[in-house]
């Protein structure tokens, strides 16, 4: 087998193990499946454009989320103004038996109001459970950002979630 | 991490599609192959305005679509691109692995002028394109530490890359064998 073949068949096995989890983490950093399916995709080649410098990395699965972000944050510069508007806080959710139905939907475009990589933050620490330290060198930031703006974030989301929804 | 948190969050992801698995790598992979003709075509040394208007002509996507991806159209009609159109002209570009060893170097310098398929070759450092190759890198966590260098290789006929491409696309130090129209050289 020729090294391109075995460099592919390489990326493919790793493509097939973190392609479902790297998806949901694009899920709630942007809300629509199909714009995560397409964030996905642009990681996974973004690190195939590079594959022949990478593939030895220690971490692949970290770098992906950095790359993930990065992707991201390009989208949401190429995003036109009018959308950027339609990202309003929510309102709180109601009380009675539909509100905890609605509290993962408020959750998310709560979610929405911070900045992308307050966001990534959010999700990586308590959807991902990443540490402090590897949320601090997925993103290449300080750990004492990570904490600070991770204590900032959940105030936020609590501010925006109602008093029915208590944060640990 | 918060465990409500955490609850809430797979509740959302619940809802995801269920659907017929797609073929993520095979996309991945031609998308990022066209990311990475892409960033050689302004670190080849070759003129970008030149490349900007043959890159148009065949198809490659220059700049990024709104979408923020490269278009998921088949493989561009540029010879030396896709593997499944031959390219027909005459000029090669061997690229080096960043990672390339002296000795490797040589035996490619040793190596090129005795092979039937070369008539000539010159080899080229892209000190000039590094700058931009640095700045087309700095959203990638990728490490640039050094200048990606290629021997432009002119063929003894036409029609014979595809055998010179077998010969030295896993040499010791090679990188990748494409035909000088992917990177928009006009020959």
């Amino acid at each position: 087998m020729t090294k391109r073949a075995l460099r592919d068949e390489e990326f493919s096995a790793f493509v097939a193990a973190a392609a479902p989890r790297l998806k949901r983490t694009a899920f709630l950093m942007c809300q629509d499946w199909h714009l995560a399916q397409d964030l996905t995709q642009t990681t996974f080649a973004k690190m195939y454009a590079s594959w022949s410098r990478i593939w030895r990395a220690e971490n692949l699965e970290a770098y992906s989320r950095r790359v993930l972000v990065n992707t991201l944050l390009d989208q949401r510069k190429r995003r036109s103004h009018s959308e950027l508007v339609l990202a309003e806080p929510p309102e709180p959710p109601g009380h009675g038996p539909d509100a905890t139905t609605d509290l993962h939907v408020t959750l998310l475009r709560a979610l929405a109001t911070l900045p992308v990589r307050d966001q990534a933050i959010v999700v990586l620490r308590h959807w991902e459970d990443q540490s402090v330290d590897s949320v601090a060198e997925i993103l290449g930031v300080s750990v004492s950002v990570v904490k600070m703006q991770n204590a900032r974030s959940l105030q936020r989301l609590r501010a925006l979630l109602g008093e029915d929804f208590v944060l640990s | 991490m918060d465990p409500h948190l955490h609850g809430l969050f797979a509740r959302a992801v619940d809802t995801e599609p269920l659907g017929p698995p797609e073929d993520l790598a095979r996309a991945a992979m031609a998308q990022g192959t066209r990311l990475r003709r892409r960033r050689l075509l302004t670190v080849g040394g070759v003129p970008m305005v030149a490349v900007a208007g043959f890159a148009a002509a065949v198809g490659l996507a220059v700049t990024p679509t709104a979408g923020g991806q490269a278009p998921q159209a088949p493989a561009p009609a540029s010879a030396g691109c896709s593997s499944s159109i031959p390219y027909a002209g005459s000029v090669a570009y061997l690229l080096l692995r960043t990672d390339i060893t002296e000795q490797q170097r040589i035996d490619l310098a040793d190596a090129l002028p005795a092979d039937a398929l070369v008539q000539t070759f010159e080899h080229d450092t892209t000190e000039q394109a590094f700058e931009r190759f640095k700045k087309l890198w700095r959203d990638e966590p990728v490490p640039v530490t050094e200048p990606t260098e290629s021997f432009r290789i002119r063929l003894d006929r036409p029609g014979q890359f595809e055998e010179f491409a077998a010969r030295y696309r896993d040499r010791p130090g090679v990188s990748d064998v494409v035909g000088a129209a992917c990177l928009g050289d006009a020959e």
